[in-house]
């Protein structure tokens, strides 16, 4: 990889976030081309910081701020981009849902979306199922993530697919849920669309969700 | 053997108990739902607890096979219980450098969001949070920037903590509970001043910020613990379940422990014993948990709730170490059938009762459970629990 490729690499990595500013911009100046920064430096980091999460080398702390120097890299990126007609990837409707205050794992989520190109509207938490549906006809989102911490919160995913389903935008939107206690059964259980364990993989799998079917609607 | 005399020979294990303490923390919902006639409000119940403890805490507990155990708590800064506040309060003069404004900033039907502003000498902070039902959730925190950190210099002092209804409260109970009040952690108490996302990323950032907020933090915690000592409770449970949320153990050796320790310290200065409480990961930092010096840790979250734990390899590692106070997978008491109740109880005495040192306990707290499936759970451990155990596997289930 090109020096100033692997130097952004490595700083998102870190998570220097001054750093990553200071290089995507150079990397600019030198004249790579914006989809090249994004995917070979950028992109990779975050599969490689995924990859760490999994192997436990890296923890939460060093999840996020991976994910701050992405998104802060990718701020810089985002004029280029856009001129290179490289649209954002989509755009995600997130939050916890109602009942769970537990948010430190959907932040992560968010920011990490971020970093992967997704534009992120954040609920909050404790978001009760109208407000996930009013956010979808607000913003127009072609992701719905939810997110529960808790045994008794889950079922309240289920509620939130039901409310999309009865103001007949469930077909409008992918439902991306997630959470410790959340399975993969479950998540079929309950008619959701994605599931993913952690956040690197979240993006990941919505970003091929994309690709697969040739970006949203 | 009384309720006390179990559960402190399984915390400092100079001795084998008769048989395996059991424990549980009954929550809110289980407690208005299951347990009373009908639901009550919060207020009245906390004044019944306090006037009456053995007729309604020691009692329900008792009633359902349990050991009783008393989880009091002290109140956490952006936290609006009344439960703490009704038990210790500060005097007046506590508040002279540090006077709270609460300002109500929002309404509606089912919540409301307050702000408390703070006005100290060292100038203006406020924090704000939201209340719904059973709880409150924090919207912005106190500490903004490195120079609120000098606020902190004026928070209302632990040593004018007045604990009289504390006190009495545990002597009425005497040795029929087992008291394990919470009180917050430094890195429990530091995520609630700073925010959790927002220190994780300090920890990168500005790791001098951290280790200054980390001491400020412990030096109050320790005048707190020093002052608890003076009610006569049995132990403390130090809450520090952020740190659960997933760390190196290279973070938690360099920011957190060192103040952990000192907590520790002062807990056993002041003549009690010390929980540590991490109900969420740690596997990968156990022994450093350890080293703390705590007298038993919980809550050994297993991974099917969440936690990262496996009771039998906690054993391994630290059995021989520190009381081990939990691991019991709750879910199963809501809905599963009883042999697997009792299969739950025996995997959990198998992996942890072999010398003593153990403490069958719900890893979490019950909200939700069948309270037959709470009565299986305590006859089980009545019978396969007694010291000296059965030999391993006789009667037991694999
Ligand atoms: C920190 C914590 C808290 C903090 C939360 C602070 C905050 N701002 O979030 C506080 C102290 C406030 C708290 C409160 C409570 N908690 Co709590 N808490 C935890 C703890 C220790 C860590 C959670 C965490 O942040 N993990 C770190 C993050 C990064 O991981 P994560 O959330 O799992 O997220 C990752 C993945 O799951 C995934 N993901 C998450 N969301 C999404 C969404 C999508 C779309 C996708 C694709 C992926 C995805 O990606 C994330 C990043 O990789 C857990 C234990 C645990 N290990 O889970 C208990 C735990 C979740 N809490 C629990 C309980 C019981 C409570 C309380 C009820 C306790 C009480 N007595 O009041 C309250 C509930 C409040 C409420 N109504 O929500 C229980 C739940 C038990 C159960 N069976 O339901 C747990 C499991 C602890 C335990 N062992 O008992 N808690």
């Amino acid at each position: 990889m090109d020096d100033v490729l692997q130097a952004i690499y490595d700083s998102i990595l870190e998570g220097r976030v001054t750093e990553v500013a200071a290089e995507v911009q150079r990397a600019l100046a030198a004249g790579h081309p914006a989809g090249v920064i994004l995917n070979q430096a950028m992109i990779a980091a975050m599969a490689e910081v995924g990859r760490r999460f999994e192997t436990m080398e890296y923890f939460v702390p060093e999840m996020l701020v991976a994910a701050r120097a992405m998104k802060e890299g990718l701020a810089l990126l985002r004029p280029a981009l856009v001129g290179a007609q490289i649209e954002p990837v989509g755009k995600v409707v997130l939050g916890t849902v109602s009942g769970d205050l537990h948010d430190i794992g959907k932040n992560l989520v968010g920011m990490v979306l971020e970093g992967a190109g997704f534009e992120v509207v954040d609920l909050g938490v404790n978001v009760p199922p109208e407000a996930f549906v009013a956010a979808v006809r607000e913003h127009r989102p072609q992701v719905v993530g939810l997110s529960a911490l808790l045994t008794t919160t889950m079922l309240a995913m289920k509620a939130t697919i039901e409310a999309l389903r009865a103001a007949g935008l469930r077909d409008q939107v992918v439902v991306m849920v997630g959470g410790a206690p959340v399975t993969p059964a479950f998540a079929d259980r309950i008619g959701a669309d994605l599931y993913a364990p952690e956040a690197a993989s979240a993006a990941a799998r919505a970003r091929s969700r994309f690709a697969d079917q040739g970006g949203a609607e | 053997m009384n309720v006390a005399e179990r559960t402190r020979l399984a915390f400092t294990r100079v001795g084998l108990p008769d048989r395996v303490p059991i424990h549980a923390w009954l929550g809110m919902t289980f407690i208005q739902r299951t347990v009373l006639p009908r639901p009550a409000r919060m207020t009245d119940l906390f004044h019944q607890w306090i006037d009456d403890p053995l007729g309604t805490l020691v009692k329900w507990q008792a009633d359902l096979g349990l050991d009783p155990m008393i989880t009091t708590h002290s109140q956490h800064i952006g936290e609006l219980e009344r439960w703490p506040r009704l038990l210790c309060d500060f005097k007046e003069d506590a508040y002279a450098h540090w006077r709270e404004e609460i300002v109500e900033i929002d309404r509606s039907e089912s919540s409301r969001t307050l702000e408390h502003r703070i006005h100290t000498p060292a100038g203006e902070g406020a924090y704000s949070y939201r209340m719904e039902g059973y709880s409150d959730w924090p919207l912005d925190y106190l500490i903004k920037d490195e120079a609120d950190l000098d606020l902190l210099h004026y928070r209302p002092d632990p040593d004018l903590l007045v604990v009289d209804r504390l006190k009495a409260m545990v002597e009425k109970v005497g040795d029929r509970a087992w008291w394990l009040h919470h009180a917050p952690g430094p890195w429990n108490e530091a995520a609630e001043l700073r925010g959790v996302t927002t220190l994780s990323m300090d920890l990168y950032d500005r790791p001098e910020f951290v280790h200054k907020l980390m001491r400020l933090v412990t030096d109050r915690l320790k005048k707190l613990y020093r002052k608890l000592g003076e009610t006569g409770i049995h132990s403390v449970s130090m809450n520090e379940t952020w740190v659960g949320m997933g760390l190196s153990p290279h973070i938690y050796q360099e920011f957190i422990k060192p103040y952990d320790d000192e907590c520790v310290a002062a807990i056993h200065e002041a003549g009690y014993l010390v929980s540590y409480h991490n109900c969420g990961r740690g596997t990968r930092f156990l022994e450093d948990m350890v080293a703390t010096g705590a007298d038993a840790l919980e809550t050994i979250t297993p991974v099917e709730n969440s936690g990262d734990f496996d009771l039998a390899d906690v054993k391994r590692r630290v059995g021989d170490r520190i009381c081990l106070f939990g691991g019991f997978n709750e879910r199963l008491l809501d809905e599963a059938a009883p042999a697997k109740v009792r299969d739950e109880v025996k995997r959990c005495l198998d992996a942890a009762g072999e010398g003593g040192g153990y403490i069958l306990r719900t890893s979490g707290a019950i909200y939700q459970a069948d309270p037959r499936n709470i009565e299986v759970m305590c006859q089980t451990a009545r019978d396969y629990g007694r010291y000296p155990r059965p030999a391993q596997g006789a009667g037991g289930s694999a």
